[in-house]
């Protein structure tokens, strides 16, 4: 899929040149053992061979390859997250199921970004719509704002500063 | 075996021209010449062993159950024939490779060539009715494409058409009268049938049998009334009129009457149909050749006289009959062969081959001229050549036979075609050479060796099968006499010029006589006889294919005038009836299983897919809910096969809803929202009774399946060897790849063939009035500024890694749990669909760099190869060869040639669905690029491009 | 030990169930499409991944088979909940919202993407698939 030129380009030291996103091959592997639930060598094997061969692949796709700081952010995140996520279930089915349909403020909210990273903006929308009550829309055309939909603002001041505090400092942290 | 190759040769050879077309003409001709040389000399080394009467045979069996064996045998009328072909065929290749301009693709013409030769060979040597009318159809393709060879002349595509057709349906004759025959006999060995003459000629089926044969021949020989398409194929380079139009093609017929002569001759209806039908051919060529002032047209319709000639003699049934025919058959092949030789060669140096502009040609060719003399003495009959030995043989043989109780019509008419035969000769010569030479030839020139010398060394042996008779043509006739008698018992033939006066001998006289008178007074009377005489057959002809054509234009556009709903009404009756009468005389039997109670979920699931087939229904005005609808069925029809515990299906049906649905919604963007009610109540009525019809009968046959008790067995059988014997515990997968692995080959081959098709009705939009409404394409559907919006692309970004391993992951477990080479490959081309809508099309196309016309042919071509390689093992085709390792520390492994042939699907569906992908998109984009398209242009001339 | 586990699996099935009811719920109950998309986005993916934890655990404990995979579904519906969620969502602004009236302000010199094309520079060669 890539152009032969593009592998092939003798500038790139090795390591650049064979395993252009380490953290995808990473990924990669783990994500095939934990697929084909086989953790024998052999399934580590393959899924090293598919780690390595999948990025160098797909390697023309990525025009920048994102910069990952801090691996043990990427844990704390997913793991707030994941919590953030079951009490916003919780909280949005409390909301459906006990209030009047009449009594919820559904409303627009801008949130002014500071991230810059295309993908770190890629996963700070995602949280935002899995977490409590909220539903990302949209960015403004230049990338710094973020459209964001609440379904019960009664608070706009306090869900902007949870988004930007409890998100957006981490995601800074992690994506530089 | 070296009977075989005598065939195999030419047939091979023939792939060398082209091979050699850029080596040169040189080399292409030497090609040519070099096979037609080995073939003929290992013809001719039979040739002692055959004319002590002995015969070689061999054979292979081809479809045996048909009784079609690829049967060869050598005998002396074979020897005859294929001499002919291959000997005069060597002088042709020199011929040609003169006569032919520097421009002229010879490799392709000499392909052609060599392919005519290997099946006229194939025709002389056949020894089983069905090979013989292999190699007789190729002989009617081979020259299609040989008089049509100069592509650029209509008439040379009229004449090739018109021979294609005649001597094509004469063909189909000839296989119902050969299988006819064959079913008679109850063999299909020709050596054989002669043993069973009398029980064939018993049978009440023989005189069908002999017409169907006599029409196959008639139009191969060009034989009244068919031989109009032999003057029209004169449109074909001269060198292929020698060859197939005088030496040999049209000989094939007089040859096959000659082959069957000791089965079928000796009847009423034999001699009626055969030497009746000579008779007049034979008269009215020679008529009608007297008032044509073009030469090869003249040298046409003398040789369809001359056909009738031998067709005549050989319709007498006697001896005498069939000597004097083998007799003028190689006569005429020597001396037709140099005439033709000889308009070419007029042709080539002065530019015309019309005797009102030619005259006294004498001067400036006179080795033309003398070769030209001699042919035409010949053609006349004149002593000393080889012709006046058969043509008093002929008027001999024909003497001693009446006809409808006439003891003297056929002599009479012999006599006045006899006649007519020297007064054309001796205008062609006249004509041609004598007199005072047309101003315009003054610039001919002497023509090179390589076109006179095979005309010379033709006419020579004309001349020496005459002077030489004893020696030389005595030995050949008798061996071919004896080939053809079939046994022993054939007459010892003596050949002299001089059997002193008698009858044959003053009709000759007679004969001179009147032709010269003929001739010399021509211009006198020839406007009495107006060209009233030989276009007739061809202006039927002509009509018959006018009516044919206008008729299939009629019923095309009746049936296939562009509208859908027509297409599928009349699939559906047609549907309906045969199915109806499929199952007419017995109905449809409930089966007796026992039913399975109803469950709730069940009912829910069923309630829920008629309410969507439903709203489909009812929606259908508005296209997209419709659309979306028709998903939702397969959604829930994938359900329900996750209810019935059939996960593989489940998985390819929501990749497949997946995927038909953004092409679909890709296609429909450019086709009305809505669909216009344009249909009556009347015909809304009726497709609604079509479609009710229909519906029911598909209740009708699931229902009568699923309560019959299928066949357990069948089912049993599969799960129990899918381990065993296929290799993998996935029996879905295992039966998809193995057990009926040429369905799933063949269900790829529709998929790649719907996505060439999809890629040609699109390519098509891109011209005529189609793309002027794209280029004026109005959206009608508000569209965003932002067509690539940034956090989509940011994720589907990730998304490609992450569906290619899951895709590999189907892959690769497909075997032996859910998944498969198909799902694997819908999983990717999602995929790639994502980023190519998402990123938009030239993007992903400059990155993505697949070619998916390739692909879907590698697809195909490696799951054809795993099946063949299964061939070469030994095994029936696509039988799958596995293999368990268990390795060291790495876990066990099963290796499987089904993963081959997985990759194979997985391939062609990636290209077939990426293929119609970006030919949707290019209509997008043609739209989109409507308003930019001549900064666009501008843009693509700077790149260079 | 197996009524225990039978409690758990059980549990995890009612409380799976439920989310994905009160998903579906929320999309009768809601009055308009923006707050009808908070809860396929939200209520499912805790539905989906009680019951895959359920499966888990039924199948080690009974099957002896440890499958990790079915985490993954969870995982890919992480990823894709937002990304459809964000692709209704913008379809309705489209449709339905005009930049200046309906929507606040982006406190920024431009629009909403959806209103004004952000053309980053790797998209801008004026085509796409999607037409």
């Amino acid at each position: 899929m890539t152009k032969p030129s593009e592998i092939a380009s003798p500038k790139l030291p090795f390591r650049q040149r064979w395993i252009p996103h380490p953290s995808l091959t990473g990924v990669m592997i783990l994500l095939w053992v934990a697929m084909a639930n086989n953790f024998s060598p052999g399934g580590w094997l393959l899924g090293t061979c598919l780690g390595l061969a999948i990025p160098l692949l797909t390697q023309s796709i990525w025009d920048t390859t994102p910069k990952i700081a801090s691996y043990g952010n990427v844990l704390i995140y997913a793991l707030v997250v994941l919590w953030d996520v079951l009490v916003a279930n919780i909280e949005v089915a409390w909301l459906i199921l006990f209030e009047s349909p009449r009594d919820l403020r559904p409303q627009w909210i801008t949130v002014p970004l500071d991230l810059r990273s295309r993908e770190g903006i890629a996963v700070l929308a995602g949280t935002v719509t899995l977490t409590p009550g909220t539903v990302s829309c949209d960015l403004s055309a230049d990338g710094r704002s973020m459209l964001v939909h609440c379904l019960d603002a009664r608070d706009i001041e306090e869900i902007i500063r949870r988004i930007k505090t409890r998100y957006e400092a981490r995601l800074l942290r992690i994506f530089r | 075996m070296r009977l075989m190759l005598i065939i195999a040769i030419p047939f091979f050879g023939a792939l060398l021209p082209m091979l050699l077309a850029r080596a040169g003409r040189r080399a292409c001709a030497i090609a040519t010449g070099l096979s037609t040389l080995m073939a003929l000399v290992l013809l001719l080394s039979h040739a002692p062993v055959i004319s002590a009467g002995q015969a070689f045979a061999v054979s292979h069996q081809w479809v045996p159950q048909v009784g079609m064996d690829l049967a060869l045998r050598l005998d002396g009328l074979g020897l005859l024939m294929a001499g002919l072909i291959l000997g005069i065929g060597l002088l042709i290749v020199i011929y040609a490779y003169h006569y032919l301009g520097k421009d002229e693709s010879l490799g392709a013409f000499f392909t052609y060539l060599l392919l005519f030769q290997g099946s006229m060979v194939g025709i002389a040597l056949a020894d089983n009715l069905l090979s013989l009318l292999v190699f007789w159809e190729g002989t009617s393709l081979a020259s299609f494409l040989l008089i049509g060879f100069w592509r650029h002349l209509t008439e040379g595509r009229q004449g090739a058409r018109m021979a294609l057709i005649v001597t094509g349906g004469g063909g189909l004759a000839l296989i119902a009268g050969m299988l006819l025959l064959g079913d008679i006999a109850g063999t299909m060995t020709i050596s054989e049938l002669t043993a069973r003459r009398e029980a064939i000629q018993q049978s009440s089926r023989y005189p069908l049998a002999l017409l169907l044969i006599a029409v196959g021949c008639f139009t191969k020989s060009a034989q009244f009334p068919f031989h109009f398409w032999l003057p029209q194929a004169m449109a074909a380079p001269t060198p292929v009129s020698a060859y197939l139009h005088s030496a040999t093609m049209v000989k094939a017929g007089v040859f096959l009457l000659a082959r069957l002569w000791p089965v079928l001759s000796g009847t009423e209806w034999w001699f009626y149909t055969i030497a009746s039908m000579g008779a007049v051919t034979f008269l009215l060529g020679s008529v009608v050749a007297l008032f044509k002032d073009d030469l090869k047209a003249l040298l046409a319709y003398s040789t369809i006289s001359h056909l009738g000639l031998m067709t005549m003699l050989l319709g007498l049934g006697t001896e005498a009959g069939l000597i004097a025919t083998l007799l003028h058959l190689l006569n005429h092949a020597a001396f037709k062969g140099a005439l033709f030789l000889t308009v070419g060669i007029i042709d080539h140096e002065t530019g015309s081959r019309d005797l009102r502009n030619l005259g006294g040609l004498w001067r400036i060719l006179p080795i033309t001229g003398a070769i030209a003399l001699l042919g035409l003495a010949a053609n006349a009959g004149l002593p000393p050549l080889g012709g006046f030995l058969s043509k008093e043989m002929m008027l001999e043989a024909v003497s001693q036979v009446s006809w409808w109780g006439q003891p003297h019509l056929l002599t009479a008419i012999a006599a006045i075609a006899g006649t007519f035969a020297v007064a054309y000769s001796a205008r062609f010569f006249a004509g041609a050479f004598l007199g005072e030479p047309g101003a315009d030839l003054e610039t001919a020139h002497g023509p090179s060796w390589g076109l006179v010398g095979p005309a010379a060394l033709l006419v020579v042996s004309a001349l020496a099968f005459g002077v030489f008779a004893q020696p030389l043509a005595e030995p050949i006739l008798q061996t071919a006499v004896r080939g053809a008698m079939g046994n022993g018992d054939a007459p010892t033939i003596h050949l002299k010029l001089w059997h002193g006066v008698n009858l044959p001998l003053i009709l000759s006289g007679v004969a001179i006589l009147g032709g010269g008178i003929l001739a010399g007074t021509f211009d006198g009377w020839r406007s009495l006889l107006k060209r009233r005489l030989a276009i007739e057959g061809q202006r039927v002809f002509r009509a018959c294919e006018w009516q044919l054509v206008s008729v299939s234009r009629h019923v095309t556009e009746r049936f296939h005038g562009g509208s859908l709903a027509n297409y599928l009404t009349w699939f559906l009756v047609g549907v309906l009836a045969l199915g109806g009468l499929s199952v007419w005389p017995s109905g449809l039997r409930s089966g007796d299983r026992q039913l399975l109670p109803i469950n709730v979920l069940a009912l829910l699931l069923i309630t829920c897919l008629a309410a969507a087939c439903l709203m489909t229904i009812l929606l259908h005005r508005r296209r997209l809910l419709s659309v979306l609808m028709a998903n939702v069925v397969g959604l829930i029809t994938s359900i329900g096969f996750i209810y019935f515990s059939a996960p593989d299906l489940a998985l390819t049906q929501i990749s497949v809803e997946v995927v038909t649905l953004i092409l679909i919604l890709l296609a429909l963007y450019f086709l009305p929202k809505e669909t216009v009610a344009e249909a009556s109540p009347i015909q809304r009525w009726r497709d609604a009774a079509l479609a009710g019809l229909c519906g029911a009968a598909m209740f009708a046959l699931t229902w009568v399946v699923l309560s019959s008790d299928g066949p357990t067995d069948l089912a049993n059988y599969l799960i129990e060897q899918s381990k065993p014997a296929g290799g993998g515990s996935n029996v879905v997968n295992v039966i998809l790849v193995d057990f009926r692995g040429f369905d799933t080959f063949n269900e790829i081959m529709v998929l790649a063939i719907s996505a060439l098709i999809i890629y040609a009705l699109l390519d098509g939009a891109m011209h005529g009035a189609a793309a002027d409404k794209l280029d004026h394409w109005e959206h009608d559907i508000p569209r965003s500024p932002e067509k690539h919006p940034a956090m989509f692309i940011s994720f589907t970004r990730a998304l490609l890694p992450l569906a290619l391993l899951v895709g590999v992951y189907m892959f690769l477990r497909g075997h032996n749990q859910p998944g498969g080479g198909f799902v694997a490959g819908l999983v990717v081309t999602i995929a790639l669909i994502v980023q190519y809508m998402v990123s938009g099309y030239q993007w992903a196309a400059e990155r993505i760099s697949i070619d998916y016309h390739s692909w879907i042919g590698w697809g195909i071509l490696l799951a054809a190869g795993t099946g063949v390689a299964s061939m070469i093992l030994g095994y029936p085709f696509l039988t799958n060869a596995h293999e368990h390792f268990d390795l060291p520390y790495l876990g066990s492994l099963d290796i499987s040639s089904a993963l081959v042939f997985d990759l194979g699907v997985l391939m062609t569906v990636v290209g077939a669905v990426m293929l119609a992908l970006a030919n949707l998109s290019r209509l997008g984009r043609r739209a989109e690029r409507a308003a930019q398209k001549a900064a666009e242009a501008a843009k693509l001339l700077d790149r260079g491009e | 030990m197996t009524p225990w586990v039978e409690f758990v699996v059980a549990a995890l099935i009612v409380i799976g169930t439920v989310f994905a009811l009160v998903g579906s719920i929320g999309l009768v109950k809601l009055p308009d499409v923006m707050t009808r998309l908070h809860s396929p986005t939200k209520a499912t993916t805790l539905g989906v991944g009680a019951l895959l934890v359920a499966s888990i655990i039924s199948f080690y404990h009974w099957k002896g088979k440890l499958a990790i995979n079915e985490l993954l579904i969870t995982l890919f519906l992480f990823l894709t909940a937002p990304v459809a969620a964000q692709f209704l969502a913008r379809a309705y602004l489209h449709l339905h919202c005009d930049s200046a009236g309906d929507l606040p302000a982006t406190n920024r010199p431009c629009q909403w993407s959806t209103f004004q094309c952000a053309c980053p520079p790797d998209a801008e060669d004026g085509s796409a698939a999607k037409p």
